[in-house]
C-alpha cells in the first residue's frame, strides 16, 4: 500500500460518501423545468393583490 | 559446432569435414550491428559471448527486409540467437519442449486463428515468413547456405514466440522472448539502443499501479451503482394519504406538510385517459402563501393494434419534484388545463379512446435520486477502465503485423 | 565405482572387496553448468552428482555426471556444449526392438513414440572422478546412438564390443535447472 494508492482509496471514499449525502437527499431528481417567477396566475388564487 | 566462416574472406568452413568449404559470403556486405563478434556480456545473469553473424533477407510482394541474428555461445547454457529488429532485441534458443509441429497446411486450412498449447501456454499463430541467409560470419551450430530458403511458422503468447522452422528437410523449433535494458548487460553495447514502436513481442511494462488503480476504478463503480440502486428505491414517506379526484372537481388544492426541508419531495400524477393526452397544470404555494413555481405536466397513453400486433406508447403517469425551503404546509393546486385526442386513421374500432376521467395524486417527501452516484459511477468507471485500455491497446500494437486473415472478413 | 583422488586410480568396488579398474585420467578444469558434488534442482526433482565423466568424439568432448535422485535411484546427465539430457538405465526388458542395424537417420518405434536416430557416433572416455553405477575405463572407446523422438523424448544406446545399454530421458533447459554447490 504507497502512499499514492492511500490518497485514492481516502479520495475515494470520500467522495462517494459526499456523493451518497447528496443523493440521499434527492439532488439530481428535482425537476428542471419549474418556472420560479412569479407570472400571470392561471387556475389558482393569484397573489392577493400583492407584488413583491 | 558445424560451421566456421572465415572473417578475412568469407568462406564457410565445414568443421565436421576437415574445413571442407561450403559457401562463401562477401566481407564487404557485412551489416551494420553494434554486437560484434567477440563481444561478451550477460543475458538473464548468464555469461555468452558473440561468436557469429547472420543476415537474413525476407522478400515478399516486391519489399523486402532484413535483420541480423548473432549467434551467442555460453559454456554454461549453451547456444543462443540475439537478434536486432529496429532497436528491439530478442533471445531465442532451441525448444526441445513437447509441442506440435504447426504446419504450412494446418495454417492453410484453418478458418480462425490456429493455436497450440506447450508446457501450459497457449501460442497463437502469428505469421509466416520464408527468408534467406544473405551474409554469414563467424562460427554457427548448423551450415548457412547462400540462398538456401527457410520457411518459418510462427506462434506467439503472452510472454513468447515459438518459430518452426523448416529448411529443405530440417526442422526446429526455436523459444523466442523479449530481452528488456535490464535484461542484457555488456557486449559493448552502446548507452541506450533507442528501440521503435512496439515490438510484437514486448510485454506492456503497466505502471506498478495500474491494477490496483483498475480494481479499485471499477470497484468504486460498483459501489455507486449498487448506491444509486438504492437511492433509487428511496421513495421516501406519503406526505398524506393517496388522493384520487375526479376531473368534474378540478380545479383542487391540497395542502401537505413538510417537516424536513432540503429533502427532495416529488408529486405524482395518474390520469386514465386512453388515447389522449392530458395537461395538468400544477402550481405550488409555500407556507407564507408564495408562489413556489407553476408548472404542468402532460399525461398521455396511447395504445393501439395494427398488423404487428398491439403496441402502446406514453404513460400515464407524470411527476414533478422540488426541495421545499422551509417546513410548514404547502399547498399544491391541480387543474387539467388542456387536453386532446389521438386517434389513429385506421382501426379505429381497437383504438378506443377516453377521455381522461379521474386524476390521481401522491406527494412524497424525503425521495432520493440516484443521479449523481450514477455520474460518479461513470467517472470510476473511466479511471478503471483506463489501464483496460491501455492493455487492450498495446496488445492490438502486438498483434498488428500478424498476417492472419479470418476467412470471413475479406 | 569410484576414482582415488590420491592416486588417481579406478577402484571398482565389488562384493568381494576392490578391484584395480584403471587410471583416473584428466579432467581439466572447464566451464560448465554444475560439477562434481553439486545438487541439482530439475522441476521438482532433486539429483546429487556423484561422478563427472568426460568423453571425447575426437574435435571436442562431452562431459557425463552420475547422479542419484531423493530415492537412491541413478541418472544420467549428459552435458553437450550447454545442452543437458537427463536420462535413467534402461532395463533389458524395456530396450527398443528393431530388425537389423541402427544408423544415422533411421527411424524406430518405442512406446507408441516415433524415433530418429540424430546422432551416431563414438567416444573416449578421457577423464573420470567421484563414483559411478557401472564401470567404466579411461581410454575405453564406445559407440553411441542417440534418436530423438516426437514427443522430445531422447532413448541413447552406448554399446561397447558386444555389451550394450539403452537409456531413456529427455532434454533439460539449462535455464531451468537450480545449481546448489556444496
Amino acid at each position: 500500500m504507497n502512499l499514492f494508492r492511500l490518497i485514492f482509496v481516502l479520495l475515494s471514499a470520500t467522495a462517494i460518501a459526499g456523493t451518497t449525502y447528496v443523493a440521499y437527499l434527492g439532488h439530481g431528481g428535482e425537476s428542471r423545468d419549474l418556472d420560479r417567477s412569479i407570472r400571470a396566475v392561471s387556475a389558482g388564487r393569484g397573489l392577493n393583490g400583492s407584488i413583491k | 559446432m558445424t560451421t566456421h566462416i572465415c572473417c578475412y574472406c568469407g568462406t564457410a568452413l565445414d568443421a565436421l569435414d576437415s574445413y571442407k568449404t561450403l559457401v562463401k559470403f562477401n566481407i564487404l556486405n557485412r551489416p551494420e550491428t553494434p554486437l560484434k563478434i567477440g563481444a561478451a556480456g550477460q543475458i538473464f545473469g548468464v555469461d555468452y559471448t558473440v561468436i557469429g553473424l547472420l543476415e537474413h533477407e525476407e522478400v515478399w510482394q516486391g519489399r523486402s527486409w532484413k535483420w541480423v541474428d548473432h549467434q551467442v555461445f555460453s559454456a554454461t547454457h549453451g547456444y543462443a540467437w540475439l537478434t536486432l529488429e529496429e532497436g528491439h532485441l530478442t533471445f531465442s534458443r532451441r525448444y526441445r519442449k513437447p509441442v506440435d509441429w504447426l504446419s504450412k497446411t494446418v495454417v492453410n486450412r484453418a478458418e480462425t486463428r490456429p493455436s497450440l498449447r506447450s508446457e501450459g501456454e497457449r501460442f497463437k499463430y502469428y505469421d509466416t515468413s520464408t527468408s534467406s541467409v544473405t551474409y554469414a560470419e563467424g562460427e554457427f551450430t548448423w551450415a548457412p547456405r547462400k540462398g538456401a530458403k527457410t520457411t518459418t511458422i510462427t506462434a506467439m503468447s503472452d510472454n513468447a514466440m515459438l518459430g518452426f522452422s523448416t529448411t529443405n528437410r530440417e526442422r526446429e523449433i526455436y523459444h523466442t522472448v523479449y530481452l528488456e535494458p535490464q535484461e542484457i548487460t555488456g557486449f559493448d553495447l552502446p548507452g541506450a539502443v533507442k528501440p521503435s514502436g512496439i515490438h510484437a513481442l514486448k510485454k506492456m511494462k503497466a505502471g506498478v499501479n495500474a491494477g490496483f488503480l483498475m480494481r479499485a476504478g471499477l470497484g468504486s463503480m460498483v459501489i455507486c451503482l449498487v448506491l444509486a440502486m438504492a437511492m433509487f428505491v428511496q421513495n421516501g414517506k406519503l406526505a398524506d394519504t393517496r388522493l384520487r379526484y375526479s376531473v368534474a372537481e378540478l380545479p383542487v388544492t391540497i395542502a401537505f406538510e413538510v417537516t424536513k426541508p432540503g429533502r427532495l419531495t416529488r408529486i405524482d400524477l395518474q390520469g386514465n385517459g386512453r388515447n389522449s393526452w392530458n395537461y395538468l397544470a400544477v402550481e405550488l404555494e409555500d407556507p407564507e402563501g408564495e408562489v413556489l413555481f407553476e408548472s404542468g405536466r402532460t399525461v398521455e397513453y396511447y395504445s393501439g393494434r395494427d398488423k404487428d400486433g398491439n403496441w402502446s406508447e406514453g404513460s400515464n403517469n407524470a411527476s414533478l419534484a422540488f426541495f421545499p425551503p422551509v417546513t410548514g404546509t404547502y399547498s399544491v393546486t391541480l387543474d387539467l388545463e388542456e387536453s386532446g385526442f389521438w386517434a389513429p386513421n385506421v382501426n379505429r374500432g381497437s383504438s378506443p379512446q377516453h377521455q381522461i376521467t379521474q386524476v390521481g395524486l401522491q406527494i412524497r417527501n424525503g425521495v432520493s435520486s440516484g443521479f449523481w452516484l450514477i455520474l460518479l459511477a461513470l467517472g470510476f468507471g473511466c479511471i478503471g477502465g483506463l489501464p483496460l485500455l491501455r492493455r487492450y491497446l498495446h496488445n492490438k500494437a502486438r498483434w498488428r503485423d500478424s498476417d492472419w486473415v479470418d476467412e470471413d472478413d475479406d | 565405482m569410484i576414482t582415488c583422488d590420491a592416486c588417481t586410480t579406478t577402484l571398482l568396488l565389488e562384493d568381494a572387496g576392490l578391484r584395480l579398474a584403471g587410471e583416473q585420467g584428466v579432467l581439466h578444469e572447464v566451464p560448465l553448468i554444475c560439477q562434481l558434488g553439486d545438487e541439482l534442482k530439475i522441476g521438482k526433482g532433486r539429483y546429487q552428482i556423484l561422478g563427472h565423466a568426460r568423453f571425447s568424439y575426437g574435435r571436442g568432448t562431452w562431459d557425463e555426471f552420475w547422479a542419484v535422485d531423493t530415492s537412491g535411484e541413478p541418472v544420467w546427465i549428459s552435458v553437450d556444449e550447454g545442452d543437458l539430457i537427463l536420462q535413467r538405465e534402461l532395463p533389458q526388458k524395456d530396450w527398443p526392438e528393431y530388425r537389423g542395424a541402427l544408423r544415422l537417420g533411421r527411424n524406430l518405434r518405442y512406446k507408441a513414440e516415433g524415433f530418429r536416430v540424430d546422432e551416431d557416433g563414438t567416444g573416449t572416455c578421457v577423464g573420470l572422478n567421484g563414483c559411478f553405477g557401472h564401470p567404466l575405463t579411461v581410454g575405453e572407446t564406445y559407440r553411441f546412438l542417440n534418436l530423438q523422438g516426437e514427443s522430445g523424448t531422447v532413448l541413447s544406446a552406448e554399446i561397447a564390443d558386444q555389451e550394450a545399454e539403452w537409456f531413456i530421458g529427455r532434454w533439460i533447459d539449462p535455464f531451468e535447472v537450480e545449481v546448489k554447490t556444496e
